[in-house]
């Protein structure tokens, strides 16, 4: 026999009451990782100036020696060798940004690695928006650079730089005369060309007026690019000249 | 009136169900881009460690002029070599259908959950791939910047004084996310001079999705969701064959570790396995695989790194 079911008050209606869970969706899940600097991954800030382009060693297993354990050992082996400055996340010197690896948790287990300066905001339909201050990463990297956690300027770098630069204003040159619109990005890359050759100027002269040569240089800094020296090629030559070369047309 | 034989009176004695399920399945949106084809195959060769050690050498072995005619003073070449390790490691998924599900097939039945875990493989190799790139010493592109084309010649520039050929379409190959390749269409849009013209720069004007898109400057692209970002910032690449590499340890051969007769996919690469729990009525279905990826050789990759 069928009997009377009374349903009151019932349960207040929330339409963001399904999504609201504070991890990121499975897609976020990642793996950890530390930032390298290699020697001429430089570019230039039009306010902080020259700064590092950093790369980063990711700790995921199978990926260039990573183990089944996450060990970065390897990794890491292989990066030194390559010429990278590995940035540990607990290096002292990193001061305020100790710690420069952040997680935030993602549904289903697992977590989402980025650098620290990054934030998320879910909306109420499940869409992710990432919510960056750039002016986090400048001063990450300004700091690293102050701090001498990365390789030194070069000139090598700063030739990668300035050459990638004037190649563009060269473009830009060319182009402006059938196309008068670009006349202020011209002059904007002008600009920064004329401020990055500025910039650089300003940093070998403070290297010149400052003691810079090691107390000892069979111990390199840590990190710094061995300086090849030049030797006289005279002696060369003059042994060559024994046999003719210095007389010989075009020498 | 009374008495008709109505769908809602039908729907509320029993005779008719609010809903019936499709037997058309929607795939909501998701990036199916397999790169595997991008790096070279290491054979496994060997036993006794999950690590294969690879050395690398340099030829271009060129004579020296003799000091005279009856004196040699040659010195002896050393080949310069190198070395890089690849590591394989244990990736999984399973997935575990029920009797009940089985029982009540519909759209997505069990052989579809197989097809899910069959087609893991080149999904993870891909994602193995792309977290190489990140650490690629060479970089061009600037952190917070949009990507351009003069990011993307610049690329070519840099490959090729570290001799990378770009003489045939695909010697070199451009992976880059989606949001670098709207910047990239987008500089492309505003190019002037010779480049407007080119059919290669017209093409990608049309707006391509995932996966291959095209190639410009004879580079094939690729676009990927994988390329992976550590901040604000994507980190693509452009790089040449031998550039990055991969293995596979082989599977194939399991046995005596597993009865043939549970194997439902069996490959070289990967095999799938069913695993019964007759208790509660589950069948597990795992995947199996042990890739390992490296960088081969840095001078054959750049990284491109521009606003995310």
């Amino acid at each position: 026999m069928q009997r009377t079911i009374t349903l009151q008050g019932g349960t207040p209606y929330r339409v963001a009451a399904a999504r609201e869970e504070d991890a990121l969706p499975a897609q976020f899940r990642n793996d950890p990782f530390v930032f390298v600097h290699y020697a001429t991954a430089w570019e230039y800030h039009d306010v902080a100036g020259f700064l590092p382009n950093l790369s980063a060693i990711v700790a995921t297993p199978g990926v260039n020696g990573v183990g089944k354990d996450r060990n970065m050992a390897r990794a890491i082996g292989g990066s030194v060798a390559k010429g990278g400055i590995v940035i540990a996340t607990d290096d002292r010197r990193l001061g305020l940004w100790t710690d420069y690896v952040v997680s935030y948790p993602v549904r289903g287990g697992g977590k989402h690695f980025c650098f620290r300066g990054i934030g998320y905001d879910i909306l109420p339909g499940g869409r992710v928006l990432t919510v960056d201050d750039p002016g986090q990463d400048v001063e990450f990297r300004k700091h690293l650079r102050d701090a001498g956690l990365v390789h030194p300027l070069g000139r090598a770098a700063y030739n990668v730089v300035i050459e990638i630069e004037k190649r563009g204003l060269e473009r830009l040159e060319k182009r402006v005369n059938a196309n008068p619109h670009l006349t202020d990005k011209l002059h904007a890359k002008r600009t920064r060309v004329a401020a990055i050759e500025q910039a650089w100027s300003s940093l070998t002269a403070v290297a010149e007026t400052s003691p810079s040569e090691p107390a000892s240089p069979s111990e390199p800094t840590k990190g710094a690019a061995r300086k090849l020296r030049p030797t006289s090629a005279t002696a060369d030559l003059r042994a060559s000249a024994m046999r003719g070369v210095l007389d010989a047309p075009g020498v | 009136m009374a008495l008709e034989s109505s769908y809602a009176a039908f729907l509320s004695a029993g005779g008719r169900v609010t809903r019936v399920l499709s037997s058309r399945v929607h795939e909501s949106l998701s990036d199916p881009t397999g790169l595997r084809k991008l790096m070279d195959q290491h054979e496994w060769d060997g036993g006794g460690s999950a690590t294969s050690n690879v050395t690398r050498v340099t030829r271009g072995l060129v004579m020296a002029a003799a000091t005279s005619e009856i004196v040699g003073g040659a010195t002896n070449t050393l080949p310069t070599t190198t070395n890089f390790d690849i590591t394989v490691a244990r990736y999984l998924a399973t997935v575990a259908p029920t009797d009940l599900f089985r029982i009540t097939d519909g759209g997505i039945n069990v052989p579809y959950l197989v097809g899910l875990l069959t087609e893991s493989l080149d999904l993870t190799l891909t994602d193995l791939l792309t977290a190489l790139f990140a650490n690629v010493a060479g970089n061009v592109g600037t952190s917070g910047n949009d990507m351009t084309v003069d990011d993307f010649y610049d690329a070519i520039y840099y490959l090729n004084l570290n001799l990378n050929g770009n003489s045939n379409a695909g010697d070199l190959a451009a992976v880059l996310h989606q949001q670098q390749l709207n910047d990239f269409i987008e500089s492309i849009r505003g190019e002037v001079g010779p480049m407007q013209f080119r059919e290669d720069a017209q093409g990608l004007l049309d707006a391509p999705g995932v996966g291959f898109v095209g190639q410009f400057a004879k580079v094939p692209i690729y676009q990927s969701d994988s390329v992976v970002s550590t901040g604000a910032d994507r980190r693509g690449c452009m790089f040449g064959r031998g550039a990055f590499a991969y293995k596979l340890a082989p599977v194939g051969a399991m046995d005596p570790m597993i009865n043939p007769a549970d194997i439902l996919v069996g490959t070289p690469e990967m095999f799938i396995e069913r695993s019964r729990d007759s208790a509660n009525g589950i069948t597990n279905l795992y995947v199996n695989s042990y890739p390992g990826t490296a960088e081969q050789e840095d001078l054959r990759a750049v990284r491109i790194t521009t606003d995310a």
